[in-house]
């Protein structure tokens, strides 16, 4: 059970910045997830935490003490790594104890504490077995183990999904984050997958560019995306240029009813409309109408793309439409943007004459 | 798919069939010749060949009791083997060093060693012995250099058994970098920074993970030296002392001065004995590292 | 460099930075690297530059450094000997003739040896280590026998047979390595887009293949021309190449029209090995000696 706080961290390689001035606070027990497309500085970021790049600027501290210029031999974290960088020359049992031999620790602690953790990861049977013999899913969880036998305060993990198929992703995402919540293990997890990112983590902090866009629970990152890169990379989102006129925002001819707490010296926004906040209605002239230019089955639902005046659309809706059919729509939810950041969130239920009774959230 | 399986062996057999003839044919001869047969095509040789052992019934060890009496062969076999051993190790010492060293820096001086550990790959042997033995002789150049810097009892090497070490690591030292630099090459970043994590100093992380994931590459270098040390004959002939001499100058000697070609086929059986030994063990550390490692 | 102000603001404890200061074991680790290059460099550089010097020198008396005299007379006395030209002309028709008979012997087996599986393939592989396991001068001697029944010795054919012997390991291992590496897949592209087997290989493996097998014919080509203890058994005295004259340089000669000699004769490896130099740093040579 560790905090961990980054201060205004910056790195740059070859006089490029690549992390500039990045703060973040992952408070006692808590995992969190590095979120982000490559090149967005993730994996420097928890190299950084690690101790495998030290940073140029700022600090990064452990339970309040500056472990910024430690090495990563001289730091309370654990990683587990990529490719999991099992020692191919040991065994699991080898592999695990390593790190406590170096420890000069007693034989009986050694393998007392080697075999619990096993328990814990379900691979004591593997012990005597070479990371060759094993499987990816298992090699996956003597990282982890190889992590925890040394009771870190901060675990780190770089993509430790990436290396498996589909299917055992799932299982082991759910395993990780089991395990984690166990032990209450402060945790830091890099992805480029927002699935495995959103489903496992407290919080998570979207990168883009070596700056965080936004920090936040799962749930407020996909409802309320503080900017137009975290609404554009959670999840599907319509995006729309408009500009504020006359108290209302026009979209291409089409109007929008006027927020009020928008102020008016600003001109140019952009809405965004989730698909599944996309409604559908029978063609009437109470609605304005587009075309279904495409189907794409999902199972228990379908996305359809609506050729409507606003532009192009995508909407998830029921099965039973079909593509050609011309039909009514109407948002629920929209949120707007300017400037590339979070206006204002709006809640209708009627048409696009909205009525502005939702709010930015904190 | 029949067709395929006896083209490529045909086309495998070309080298083969002539090593066969060329080396595994008088291998044999010369071993037969050794015991005492003189027959067949070792009989130009042994109708010019003086003091020779000859059996008409059966093998005779003769050759081989005659040469272990004589304390001059002994005292070369010794030298041989000690000259190899030190060779080996101490090869294998520098250039895992210059390796690790190579591995883990950058910047213009691991550019400039980079260069530098190869050179002797450019140089003929011949020139290489010249040239070390010039260096490293009394009255040549470290001997001037230990006089000016106010040693005049530093000891030269030329001609003796350590020149020869020194000849053998000069020569050896490309091809050991070589494949250890590319040995520690294949070990990924992450392996080393893994150790690092759970608290593994440099040393630790040499001794603990590099060695044992490049038992493979320390082998061949092993190998390759101890054979080509067992049986070399320029290094130790230009920089080597006159006795005890090491056996690929004695058996070249008995051939050539004396004469007496069946003596140097004995101790060129007994040389190929120890390489074998080391190449068999190197083929086996291959076999089994092959059937262990799937991941690197 | 202290973090006082942020550190104060958020409750952290300020400590101080010890960022871009050389902490001690930077220190030591930088100047061992620094003496371990410079051994390096007199090691291996010192008896060449002394050998460079003695070309150069008129006069050079022990314990002097350096020589008291220079001149360019030993240039001139080599370069005008009649052996000189004679042995250079032998060593430049022998290299060449035993690394392309050595590639038509060897590298139609490095591909079997990568590509097909035929009953030996294994044993056969390792079989060619062989030749390396037993002693160079004890092969010779026995070789000997056999070229003298059958009247090869001291004829061209005869110290043909002894280089190219020396030549087949590089000559099929690392170009074996070289084969394995082209990925099959690139192969079956090629097949799939309507290439015959023999266009495949010209246009995809081969040109893949390039550096490994550059790097095992240059090697060839090294070990041929620097090859002196058998030919000088095999060939003397009719082929005397210039490795094989250097002996009798050595021993016979002042050691400046030696050290005049050994800068001649190092020049060929030392040109052909800087044209490959990065292949052989780049893997091609070390691949090889890992069997697969």
């Amino acid at each position: 059970m560790a905090e961990l706080a980054l201060q205004k961290i910056g790195k740059g390689f070859g006089g490029k910045s690549v992390i500039e001035d990045l703060d973040l606070h992952v408070s006692s027990g808590e995992m969190v997830c590095l979120l982000g497309p490559s090149g967005s500085g993730k994996t420097t970021t928890l190299r950084m935490i690690g101790g495998f790049i030290l940073p140029d600027t700022g600090h990064i501290f452990i339970d309040n003490v500056d472990v910024s210029q430690a090495t990563p031999d001289k730091r309370p974290t654990a990683m587990v790594f990529q490719q999991y960088a099992l020692w191919p020359n040991m065994t699991v049992f080898q592999n695990i104890a390593f790190g406590l031999k170096l420890r000069n620790l007693p034989r009986r602690e050694i393998q007392e504490k080697v075999h619990s953790v096993l328990d814990l990861v379900d691979l004591r049977a593997q012990a005597k077995s070479y990371p060759a013999q094993l499987s990816g899913g298992q090699q996956q969880r003597v990282a982890l183990a190889r992590a925890l036998v040394l009771k870190p305060k901060v675990l780190l993990l770089d993509e430790p999904l990436s290396n498996l198929d589909a299917q055992l992703r799932h299982k082991v995402r759910d395993e990780i984050r089991e395990i984690q919540q166990h032990s209450r293990i402060t945790t830091v997890f890099v992805t480029h997958d927002q699935d495995e990112a959103m489903s496992v983590s407290d919080r998570v902090a979207v990168l883009s560019a070596g700056k965080i866009e936004q920090f936040d629970t799962p749930d407020n990152l996909y409802a309320y995306p503080r900017t137009e890169f975290v609404a554009n990379f959670i999840g599907s989102m319509n995006m729309f240029e408009g500009r504020l006129v006359n108290h209302r925002i026009e979209v291409n001819g089409m109007s929008l009813a006027f927020p009020s707490r928008i102020s008016e010296s600003i001109n140019d926004v952009k809405i965004a409309v989730r698909p599944e906040d996309v409604e559908l209605h029978d063609s009437s002239p109470a609605f304005p109408s587009g075309a279904i230019k495409r189907r794409i089955p999902r199972g228990h639902y379908a996305e359809l793309i609506l050729e409507t005046a606003m532009g192009e659309m995508r909407a998830f809706v029921p099965n039973g439409y079909s593509v050609s059919d011309t039909t009514g729509f109407s948002f629920r939810r929209v949120l707007v943007y300017s400037d590339s950041k979070l206006l204002d969130t709006y809640v209708a239920n009627v048409d696009l004459h909205l009525t502005g009774i939702g709010g930015v959230r904190p | 798919m029949v067709n395929r399986r006896w083209i490529g062996f045909l086309m495998a057999a070309l080298p083969i069939a002539f090593l066969l003839a060329f080396v595994g044919l008088p291998t044999v001869e010369s071993f037969f010749y050794t015991f005492g047969y003189t027959g067949g095509p070792n009989a130009v040789v042994s109708e010019m060949a003086q003091n020779q052992v000859v059996s008409h019934h059966g093998a005779t060890l003769g050759v081989y009791t005659e040469l272990w009496k004589m304390a001059s062969f002994r005292a070369d076999f010794i030298a041989t083997i000690w000259v190899t051993i030190a060779s080996v190790a101490l090869l294998l010492v520098i250039s895992w060093v210059i390796a690790l060293y190579l591995r883990f820096s950058d910047g213009w001086l691991a550019r400039v060693a980079s260069s530098l550990y190869l050179i002797p790959m450019f140089i003929p042997s011949v020139i290489a012995s010249y040239a070390l033995v010039t260096f490293w002789n009394s009255g040549g150049f470290v001997d001037a250099l230990a006089k000016h810097l106010g040693d005049p009892n530093f000891p030269s090497f030329g001609y003796t058994l350590f020149g020869v070490v020194i000849g053998n690591v000069w020569t050896g030292l490309p091809f050991a970098v070589l494949m250890l630099a590319s040995g520690l090459r294949n070990v990924p970043d992450s392996y080393i920074e893994a150790a690092r994590d759970v608290g593994a100093r440099a040393w630790t992380v040499s001794l603990r993970i590099l060695l044992p994931m490049n038992t493979l590459p320390i082998i061949i270098v092993a190998t390759f030296n101890c054979i080509g040390v067992l049986g070399a004959y320029t290094v130790p002939y230009l920089m080597g002392p006159t006795a005890p001499q090491l056996l690929g100058v004695a058996m070249t000697s008995y051939f050539s001065a004396y004469n007496e070609p069946q003596q140097a086929e004995a101790m060129a059986v007994m040389v190929f004995i120890l390489a074998a030994a080391v190449g068999t063990w190197y083929v086996i550390a291959n076999l089994r590292l092959d059937r262990k490692s799937g991941s690197v | 460099m202290m973090s006082n102000q942020n550190s104060v603001q958020s409750g952290f404890l300020p400590i101080p930075s010890i960022r871009r200061t050389v902490s001690p074991s930077q220190a030591l680790s930088r100047s061992l690297a620094t003496a371990l290059v410079l051994a390096l460099l007199i090691f291996v550089l010192g008896p060449l530059v002394v050998l460079v010097l003695w070309a150069f020198a008129g006069e050079w008396f022990y314990p002097s450094l350096i020589p008291q005299k220079f001149s360019l007379s030993w240039w001139s006395t080599v370069l005008s000997d009649s052996h000189f030209g004679h042995s250079v002309l032998l060593s430049f028709i022998f290299a060449p003739v035993v690394t392309i008979l050595s590639a038509c012997i060897c590298l139609p087996a490095a591909y079997a040896f990568s590509r097909y599986q035929f009953p030996g393939r294994r044993a056969m592989f390792i079989g060619i280590f062989a030749t390396n396991a037993f002693p160079k001068m004890g092969l010779y001697i026995a070789i000997a026998g056999i070229l003298y029944a059958t009247h090869l010795m001291d004829t061209f054919w005869g110290v043909i047979v002894i280089q190219l012997m020396n030549t087949v390991v590089v000559m099929t291992w690392i170009p074996a390595a070289a084969f394995s590496a082209v990925p099959k897949s690139l192969e079956e592209a090629a097949r799939d887009v309507g290439a015959g087997p023999f266009r495949t290989f010209w246009h995809v493996t081969l040109p893949m293949a390039r550096p490994g097998i550059i790097v095992a014919m240059i090697q060839a080509f090294l070990a041929s021309f620097d090859e002196a203890q058998g030919t000088f058994l095999v060939g003397a005295p009719n082929y005397i190449t210039m490795p094989v004259q250097m002996y009798s340089m050595v021993t016979n000669y002042p050691q400046q029209a030696a050290a005049v000699y050994s800068i001649l004769l190092s020049m060929p490896s030392l040109i052909l090995l800087l044209l490959i130099r990065k292949y052989i740093v780049g893997g091609y040579l070390a691949a090889g000696f890992r069997m697969k």
